[in-house]
């Protein structure tokens, strides 16, 4: 349901949504075959926490940014630089995250 | 006629007459006789011859205290300042008229005081007649002397003579009857006296003896001689004389005669005569004699005798001293004869002295003997102490007169022996005194208490008790003192047992008693010598310190939630409670002695942290610590800890005591509490997103705020139906079939035919329950506005199974209607439906096949068990 929303959001704000992955393999599945500009990664994938996600996605260094219902106390120290956005989602807030994220991404492009 | 005096007269005044050169000589006459007259100290007057007073002279008048007037004109028989006695008053008015007729008369009147008539003494009273010149009796003169002190004089010299006389007799009587001879001589030698029993001798009476000489009595010519001589000798020397004669006697034979001729001095202090008393003492010398020669034996043994022996005359002097006594007197010259007094202070202080001499004088005058068995004092000769028995007798000597003999034996060896024994155990006594509370005697066999001194602490006792085991000793204790005493005896070795008794002041005590046994020449068992020392204090403390360990052990081993054990200085393990074991592992047996770091974990050994604690413990008198330590097995436990240093008496620092509380489970149950709450926040917000998503959705599907409020109302509702199993089911997870019931409970009627459920128990994860929760709350929604539940007759079937593949297998939900009207395909896909598709797909990774057949809705909902299952 919550990647029903955040589907429902993204393609509000324009993007076209690949996905979503419901398991930690099906997302380094996607991450292998698909082509995108960005990602939203859950925290805990079904009870498994999405580090090596997190890891696949910086090794190809595409923004992305966490969600999470846990806050900040979820996240690993590795990816303490990586935004956040809190559930329940605001639509502003995820705009201006991922717009943020993607622009420091071009810049250093 | 008388001479006119040359000289001219003397002028004076003499009671009122005036004596002047003037006067003619007739009248200075007269002026002197009457001076001379008033001056006369005896009584002068003139009466008239009836006897009526004219004229008195002035001394008797001043004598009289009177004056003239009181007494003149009246009769001088009846005068009131003097009076006569009643028998002399008629004599002495007989007398006037006989003076009156021309007689002098001179008689001697008693006189006394008129008050009382008591004679005061005699007047010798003469009464003159005076004449005138024809020859007639005129006047009668009175004179009078008192001759009181003359008349008393004569009668006591009568009353003496009478008594003399009576005297005289009786001596005579007493001479008469006494078998002594008692004689008289008078200047002449001649006998002028002899009593009855001298004229008894010579055969004679006192007629025939009187005036006699010794030679014309019958004495032999010597013996008259020697007796003459003797007369003489008293005659001169005034003093007596003694002496000592043996003649036959006329019937008794040959007798000894003890004499003494004693001068009688007259008045004069001349001697009168010689009286002589002679006494036969023949019967005495014989006992003398005897006595002389029982005397010589006793001497003999006496001087032979170990015992001191002196002897004081009666006139309390020394005549005797055996050789034995000689030291006695010490170095006294010339000790024979001297004062016994007088020697006795010489050798002794003055009270002692007084003392002996007192009792010497006492047995000799009463004849009362006396013993001494010990008596002693410093010597003043000698300066030493000297100690006699001695006994005192009083025996007559050869004189005749008494005597004290004096036994004695010198002691002082003995005593001084007798002293320092006592000196010795008076010392031994004090020393057990000063280190015991107790000292007691008991016989050989312990049957008897001879002896036993408390001390306040124990009753004394004196006399020899068998009770005093039942007086002194605790009831519980009697038999362990008896057989120790047994024990003892049997051993011949010393008693010592600590042990209770019963106090002075009622209460029980505990005493540590010790007694040696003594030993007579032949070994065998004397007495035992005891002593005791009062251990009550020590034995009440001990008590209660025992007491208070024992309570202390309890509470540290009963205390199984606390690991408590002691360290030293070096952290070394020192005790171990059973808590510790069941905490740590470790049995008291493996840990002692170990150092205490085993317990904490590799880290906390290397950080210093065993150290750090036992630093701090000292420094600030405990260290408290929270932190996990290592079992014996290896694991971690997580533990409260409180360390305090152990001090000993004076407050030095012994060791340590460690105090641990496994609060392995209280982390635990934190660390749960706090996941839970993590999940919770997770899940509320989770719940929180899946909420905006179907408001999100739903509103994009209405086209009413009141279709909105419809719409969105019942999913909510059907989301907190949801959270309601998974709450009831701790959410852990929710059977499948409560959320079938669930979701179709509106829709039941009482016949129970319109809606029908069942399948195999199926516990499903959160996750899936809520998801279920909600795709069934979409098919019966869609249900009740189009479908089957729309009409009465309408009926909707979910049936769920699962395959029996293994755990890889999936469970298989079957919604089935039936009844209702005629189903048309939505032309659109609605909200709805995606929710169940992509619910199931997405959240249950499970697959939907949902058809709209004119009969009927059917919908097959499959997943696998295995991510939406709970195992159980």
């Amino acid at each position: 349901m919550v990647a029903m929303l955040l589907e429902e959001m993204l393609l509000d704000l324009g993007c076209q949504v690949v996905g979503p992955a419901r398991t930690v393999d099906m997302a380094l599945k996607t991450i292998e075959t698909e082509t995108f500009d960005g990602a939203i990664v859950d925290v805990n994938l079904r009870g498994t926490r999405a580090d090596p996600v997190a890891a696949a996605l910086k090794d190809r260094g595409l923004p992305f940014v966490f969600a999470t219902g846990y806050g900040e106390a979820g996240i690993d120290d590795r990816h303490k630089d990586v935004p956040v956005i809190q559930k329940p989602f605001e639509i502003t807030t995820l705009k201006s995250i991922l717009m943020g994220v993607m622009a420091s991404v071009a810049t250093s492009r | 006629m008388i001479a006119k005096p040359s000289k001219p007269a003397k002028a004076a005044r003499v009671r009122g007459l005036v004596l002047t050169a003037e006067d003619s000589r007739e009248e200075y006459r007269r002026k002197l006789a009457r001076i001379a007259l008033d001056s006369l100290v005896q009584f002068v007057g003139l009466l008239d011859v009836d006897g009526t007073v004219l004229e008195i002279n002035q001394a008797t008048l001043d004598a009289a205290g009177i004056v003239l007037s009181d007494v003149e004109g009246k009769p001088f028989s009846a005068s009131h300042w003097w009076q006569v006695s009643e028998e002399a008053n008629a004599p002495l008015r007989d007398a006037i008229k006989r003076a009156a007729l021309g007689e002098v008369v001179r008689w001697d009147a008693p006189i006394r005081r008129r008050a009382d008539g008591e004679d005061i003494g005699i007047l010798d009273i003469s009464l003159a007649p005076v004449r005138d010149d024809q020859g007639q009796v005129v006047f009668i003169a009175v004179q009078g002397h008192d001759i009181t002190e003359r008349e008393t004089s004569t009668r006591e010299l009568a009353r003496r003579c009478h008594e003399s006389e009576s005297h005289k007799r009786l001596y005579e009587t007493v001479l008469s009857n006494t078998p002594d001879l008692v004689y008289v001589f008078g200047r002449d030698h001649r006998f002028t006296f002899a009593n009855q029993a001298l004229l008894n001798m010579w055969g004679r009476t006192l007629e025939q003896s009187v005036g006699k000489s010794l030679l014309e009595i019958g004495y032999e010519p010597w013996h008259a001689a020697m007796h003459e001589r003797e007369i003489e000798q008293v005659i001169a020397t005034k003093k007596p004389v003694r002496g000592e004669v043996s003649f036959p006697h006329a019937t008794l034979g040959r007798r000894i005669y003890d004499y003494i001729f004693a001068p009688v001095i007259n008045a004069d202090g001349e001697v009168e005569s010689v009286a002589g008393t002679t006494r036969d003492i023949t019967d005495r010398n014989l006992a003398e004699e005897a006595l002389r020669q029982r005397t010589a034996q006793f001497e003999t043994l006496l001087n032979e005798a170990p015992m001191g022996v002196y002897l004081i005359d009666s006139n309390f002097r020394i005549s005797a001293v055996n050789p034995t006594a000689k030291p006695f007197f010490g170095v006294i010259p010339d000790l024979i004869g001297r004062d016994f007094d007088e020697v006795i202070h010489i050798l002794w202080a003055k009270d002692y002295a007084d003392e002996l001499v007192r009792r010497f004088r006492h047995t000799l005058q009463t004849g009362e003997p006396h013993i001494t068995l010990e008596s002693g004092e410093r010597r003043r000769d000698r300066g030493v102490d000297e100690f006699y028995e001695w006994r005192i007798s009083r025996i007559p000597l050869p004189d005749g007169r008494f005597g004290v003999v004096c036994y004695f034996r010198d002691i002082s060896a003995q005593v001084q022996a007798r002293k320092e024994m006592a000196e010795s155990e008076m010392r031994f006594r004090a020393m057990v005194n000063a280190s015991s509370d107790v000292v007691y005697r008991m016989n050989p066999d312990w049957s008897e208490l001879l002896d036993l001194r408390g001390r306040d602490f124990i009753a004394d006792t004196e006399d020899p008790s068998r009770t005093w085991l039942k007086k002194y000793i605790h009831p519980d204790d009697q038999t362990n003192v008896m057989q120790a005493a047994a024990q003892a005896v049997k051993n011949r070795s010393v008693f010592e047992l600590e042990h209770r008794v019963l106090r002075l002041d009622g209460t029980v005590g505990w005493i540590f008693s010790r007694a040696i046994p003594l030993f007579d020449g032949d070994g065998e068992i004397v007495e035992w010598f005891g002593a005791a020392s009062d251990v009550t204090g020590r034995k009440l403390a001990q008590e209660a310190l025992r007491e208070s360990e024992a309570r202390f052990r309890l509470i540290v081993e009963s205390a199984q939630d606390f690991a408590i054990f002691t360290a030293d200085f070096e952290g070394r393990v020192t005790s171990w409670n059973s808590g510790a074991e069941r905490i740590l592992g470790y049995a008291a047996g493996e840990i002692l002695g170990r150092s205490g770091a085993v317990l904490f974990t590799p880290e906390d050994q290397a950080a210093g942290w065993p150290d750090i604690e036992m630093r701090t413990a000292l420094a600030e008198g405990n260290a408290e610590s929270e932190r996990w330590h290592v079992h014996k097995g290896g694991s971690l436990f997580w533990a409260s800890g409180l360390m305090m240093p152990l001090r000993g008496e004076g407050g030095s620092v012994r060791g340590f005591l460690k105090i641990l509380r496994d609060h392995t489970d209280k982390r635990r149950e934190e660390e749960q509490r706090k996941l839970l709450l993590d999940e919770l926040n997770h899940r509320v917000k989770n719940t929180l997103s899946t909420v905006q998503s179907v408001a999100m959705r739903t509103m994009r599907s209405v086209r009413s705020p009141m279709e909105f409020q419809q719409a969105f109302g019942s999913r909510l509702m059907a989301l907190s139906q949801a959270h309601d199993l998974l709450t009831r089911g701790n959410w852990l997870g929710a059977e499948l079939g409560d959320v079938v019931r669930q979701t179709l409970s509106p829709y039941f009627d009482r016949t129970e035919r319109r809606v029908k459920y069942g399948g195999v128990a199926l516990k499903l994860r959160p996750n899936a329950a809520v998801m279920l929760n909600l795709v069934l709350h979409e098919l019966a929604t869609n249900a009740a506005k189009y479908g089957a539940l729309s009409k009465a007759a309408g009926q909707v079937s979910v049936t769920w199974t699962i395959d029996h593949d293994g755990r890889r297998g999936e469970a298989e939900i079957l919604w089935q209607e039936s009844g209702g009207p005629l189903v048309q395909a939505p032309s659109r896909t609605g909200f709805g439906a995606t929710l169940i598709r992509r619910g199931v797909s997405e959240e249950l990774e499970g697959d939907v096949e949902l058809e709209f057949a004119s009969s009927g809705v059917t919908c097959r909902i499959r997943f696998p068990i295995e991510e939406n299952v709970v195992v159980a």
